[in-house]
């Protein structure tokens, strides 16, 4: 030490208790309040280094997505089809699960229906016997229909009595119901695997119940005119539920 | 200390009990009254947690406090107003506090600034003229001409109550 004195007398220089409590307080509340907003910085920062990471993947997701939906790599892509009236009617990818029986638990007869009948049950349908006169099932016993199965315009129609099985296939997956003009409108579409050549046939199908029946329909096509498929389908169920219910009664086994 | 950690609670409250004695010091040297040494003190520390300078021993990180407390004292003298200020006009409260101003902490106060925190280093902490220069980083000759232009204003003001052992 060189100087007493002086040490002496910087020794008197010292904050009193109240300024040195208040002090250490301040710098202490000054640490946590800049531990709060280091954290803040350190994740902006961190978060500023991997915004052009993260920019890429979402462009790189983003354009896999596009064009994995234009190509149904993940099988979710819907088809929508507006119809005349304004309503929209949504295919969504099913898959076939299995088969319904078609067995019935009396006697039944079949016959093949003339084109007055088919008129009778499908007004809306022009041309309906072009593709020949169907057979239908009827009951043995009192000569009701309990269904038919028909091809118009590559379009099949089933119709069967109202608690029978309109098709054999059971179908699993995301179905949407839309109400045409009032009627419940069940609508989807499968897709087969590829076949000798790579080609995939895609089914849309539409299932309804009108009065005593139940109608399906399905049009199966390349998949790859999933659109067409689907629109041609939309154009003749609205047809079809337009002209109202087939009426099943009106015809009989003779 | 690591630069990229920051200090814990713990850790910048016993930073502050080692040296808040030295760093309040070399304050008052320069604001000369207690208000604006007590804000230099805690600028000082902000800077501390603020900078967190990574800082090797108990020794390293005084330095690091004096030298950037005198940097704030400095700064803040930079007002005209504190220019023209005078000791006298602290007194009284000065003398409501515990501290007892003395002749010679006024002929120190009273010096130049650039010779403040030199005197204070050399006299008081007893570090030489290299030891200083480390400090304030400034070369030796410049801290020994300090040392020399300071001693010889205290001399003047305080006779040969000054003096080397």
């Amino acid at each position: 030490m060189k100087n007493e004195k002086i040490i002496a007398s910087w020794n008197r220089i010292l904050p009193d208790e109240t300024a040195d409590e208040r002090m250490r307080s301040r710098i202490m509340e000054y640490q946590h309040s800049y531990q709060g907003k280091a954290r803040v910085i350190t994740m902006t920062k961190t978060m500023k280094k991997l915004i052009p990471i993260a920019a890429c993947f979402v462009l790189v997701v983003a354009a896999a997505a596009f064009i994995g939906i234009r190509n149904n790599w993940f099988g979710l892509k819907k088809y929508t089809v507006t119809l005349d009236n304004g309503d929209i009617l949504v295919y969504g990818k099913g898959s076939p699960q299995g088969e319904a029986s078609y067995a019935y638990d009396y006697e039944v007869k079949d016959r093949a229906l003339t084109a007055n009948e088919l008129h009778t049950l499908f007004p809306s349908i022009e041309n309906i016997e072009e593709n020949g006169l169907p057979y239908a099932t009827f009951k043995a016993d009192t000569g009701e229909l309990l269904r038919l199965e028909m091809i118009v315009d590559d379009i099949h129609i089933h119709v069967a009595r109202a608690g029978l099985p309109a098709t054999d296939t059971i179908i699993v997956g995301e179905q949407s119901i839309t109400n045409i003009k009032g009627t419940a409108v069940k609508t989807g579409y499968f897709v087969t695997d590829a076949n000798s050549k790579g080609i995939r046939t895609a089914i849309f199908f539409a299932e309804y119940d009108m009065n005593d029946a139940t109608i399906y329909t399905e049009l199966a096509g390349n998949e790859k005119d999933s659109k067409q498929l689907s629109e041609k389908l939309s154009d003749t169920l609205y047809g079809m539920i337009g002209s109202g219910a087939p009426d099943i009664s009106a015809v009989e086994y003779e | 200390m690591s630069n990229s950690l920051l200090r814990t609670d713990k850790e910048i409250e016993e930073i502050y009990e080692r040296h808040r004695m030295t760093v309040y010091r070399v304050c008052f040297a320069y604001m000369k009254n207690p208000m604006d040494a007590e804000d230099a003190v805690q600028e000082t520390f902000f800077r501390l947690i603020s900078k967190n300078p990574k800082l090797e021993s108990e020794e390293h990180e005084k330095a690091w406090l004096i030298r950037t407390a005198t940097n704030i004292c400095k700064d803040g003298l930079k007002n005209w107003w504190r220019r023209n200020e005078n000791i006298d006009d602290h007194l009284e409260l000065q003398t409501e506090d515990t501290m007892k101003i003395d002749d010679v902490f006024q002929a120190v106060m009273a010096l130049p600034d650039k010779y403040k925190t030199v005197i204070y280093l050399y006299y008081y902490e007893g570090y030489d003229s290299a030891e200083i220069a480390g400090i304030l980083k400034k070369p030796k000759s410049t801290v020994r001409n300090h040392l020399h232009e300071a001693r010889k204003l205290l001399k003047e003001r305080l006779g040969e109550y000054i003096y080397e052992e």
